[in-house]
């Protein structure tokens, strides 16, 4: 219900609430949380194959684009570049546990006192399941490219490996979700 | 099944390895080849199957805490002090007060006797540049921050009624109210603003304006006398016709007034955490709280109704229209009763107690 002194106004681009967050405007986290952060949790929760910590690896990854925000290159979707960061804190995380654990112990302080509402995950399918059985290098590679669209070009320079090792890694992955899925269909 | 030794090229061609006229010469193939071009189909059905499924239940309810949680932390990143500042959510964890809502009429009525006088323990002292003034509810969940940079109160639940005096000195922060779903940003002004169930409920502006931004909304001006409310997530009650205030004897001013200048019955304080005007607005509220809890409800019907004659833009308004409602209920006058109904009713369509208020009257053909 809309009443008399109300006039809606046009949502701002990504790009200009990457300006605005980079200024210090919390409004624009705010926004960019909304817009993004479905994509950043369901993408953490299969990358991570544990939805443990999945609240704080958002939480994190939202607070790191915080801190590089000046850096934006200014695409019309932060999506990729969210997940990006997304990605490299999980695997800063797995490579230096410790120290992260420090820092995601700070932010769990931040939790509210209540006890966790969150449900228990469901029963995850089939594909979740071998999703989960794969490494973490095949798992991330898969899902960026077939979920998030990134290119085998864009894999290889944002994991630093050449272009070889990301066909390998897809092509095993795609080999292991299909053993799960269809026993014995395979060429 | 017949095989092909150039199956493998599928996947090739999928992660873009071929190049031009190894490419067109793949292509053509698969046109012709069934074992390839089923290879083909079995590759798309597995992105597709890890584009379509969802691993996680996602809780509408902990996205926004956990929206909340971010918003905290990253102010207080610019705060600069985020080891010593007190933790902010351990505070709105420790505000958790009665909760009147889904009570029975009785016991609501105690509940709400705590209003306001139970909210005052609640407000914070503020730096001396704030210009904003907070009142909440006693069972509102609600924090607040300030920094040089900004000033930020957080509501989670409940019910707020903020005023910011801007000096034009140009030292106080600007404010910005985190909602569950949204912000709100003060433009100068005096408003309330609550939140029910994680969601953003209503937004009055007495004067000034602001700027409500709600997820999934466009952003949108409020201005002085305006209001914004959540359209109902079930069925809204069906409301009465309106009805001229000739009808009613005791008629009082509609909350959402006629524009008229913006003059406030009583004095409002100035200043965080004081204590409304003595011998005013609060002493009849009380006292009409008083023979309410005695148990002398044409008394208390009759204090409150002169309570929203004489302060309608009270921020206990509302609960005096409700409590008027639980009087007459309790001196058995049904008539008056269904009055005092239809007039919350139309006041507060997004009142706090609509269901409640809605269900005691009888069902319009
Ligand atoms: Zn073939």
């Amino acid at each position: 219900m809309i009443r008399r002194g109300v006039q809606p106004q046009l949502p701002a681009s990504d790009a200009e609430l990457m300006q605005r967050l980079a200024a210090g405007d919390i409004g624009a986290l705010g926004e960019l949380y909304d817009r993004h952060q479905h994509a950043v949790r369901r993408f953490l929760s299969r990358a991570t194959a544990d939805a443990e910590d999945v609240d704080d690896l958002v939480h994190g990854a939202f607070l790191t684009a915080v801190k590089s925000a000046g850096r934006y290159d200014g695409r019309e979707s932060a999506r990729p570049w969210l997940i990006g960061v997304a990605v490299q804190l999980l695997r800063r995380r797995r490579r230096s546990l410790g120290r992260w654990l420090e820092i995601l112990g700070s932010l769990k302080s931040l939790r509210p006192n209540s006890a966790d509402p969150r449900a228990a995950l469901p029963e995850r399918g089939e594909l979740e399941r071998a999703l989960s059985r794969l490494s973490e290098a095949k798992r991330l590679t898969i899902l960026l490219a077939e979920v998030e669209g990134w290119s085998c070009q864009e894999l290889a320079s944002f994991f630093e490996v050449p272009i070889g090792t990301v066909w390998t890694r897809l092509h095993a992955a795609r080999r292991e979700l299909r053993k799960a899925l269809e026993p014995g269909e395979l060429p | 099944m017949s095989a092909c030794p150039r199956t493998f090229e599928v996947e090739a061609l999928r992660d873009g390895r071929l190049g031009g006229s190894e490419r067109a010469g793949f292509e053509r193939h698969l046109s012709t080849c069934s074992a390839c071009a089923r290879e083909l189909a079995a590759l798309e059905r597995l992105g597709a199957a890890l584009c379509d499924s969802h691993p996680t239940s996602t809780d509408e309810l902990e996205v926004r805490r956990a929206r909340t949680r971010l918003l905290v932390a990253f102010n207080q990143s610019l705060i600069g002090r985020a080891g010593e500042a007190e933790d902010p959510l351990s505070a709105v964890g420790s505000r958790v007060s009665r909760r009147a809502l889904g009570a029975l009429a009785a016991g609501v009525a105690v509940a709400a006797g705590a209003l306001w006088f139970g909210a005052r323990a609640d407000e914070k002292p503020a730096l001396p540049a704030s210009a904003v003034t907070v009142r909440a509810d006693a069972g509102a969940r609600w924090t607040r921050q300030i920094s040089e940079r900004r000033e930020l109160i957080l509501l989670d639940e409940g019910r707020l009624w903020i005023q910011v005096r801007r000096t034009g000195s140009g030292n106080e922060p600007p404010l910005l109210v985190g909602l569950p779903d949204g912000e709100l940003e003060d433009l100068g002004t005096t408003f309330t603003v609550s939140a029910e169930s994680g969601r953003t409920t209503l937004v009055a502006v007495e004067e000034g304006s602001v700027l409500l931004r709600l997820r999934g909304q466009a952003p949108r001006t409020i201005g002085a006398r305006g209001s914004w409310a959540a359209p109902p997530e079930e069925p809204a009650p069906r409301e009465q016709p309106f009805e001229p205030s000739a009808s009613a004897p005791s008629a009082p001013v509609p909350a959402v007034k006629p524009p008229a200048p913006a003059v406030m019955t009583a004095p409002r304080p100035v200043g965080s955490g004081e204590l409304p005007a003595p011998g005013g607005a609060s002493e009849r509220f009380k006292a009409a709280m008083q023979a309410l809890n005695r148990g002398d409800g044409r008394d208390a019907a009759a204090r409150f109704s002169r309570f929203l004659e004489q302060y309608p833009r009270d921020p206990r308004a509302e609960d005096a229209a409700y409590l008027r409602v639980l009087a007459h209920q309790r001196s058995g006058d049904s008539s008056e009763l269904q009055r005092a109904a239809r007039y919350y009713l139309r006041a507060y369509p997004a009142g706090f107690r609509r269901r409640e208020v809605a269900a005691l009257l009888p069902s319009v053909p």
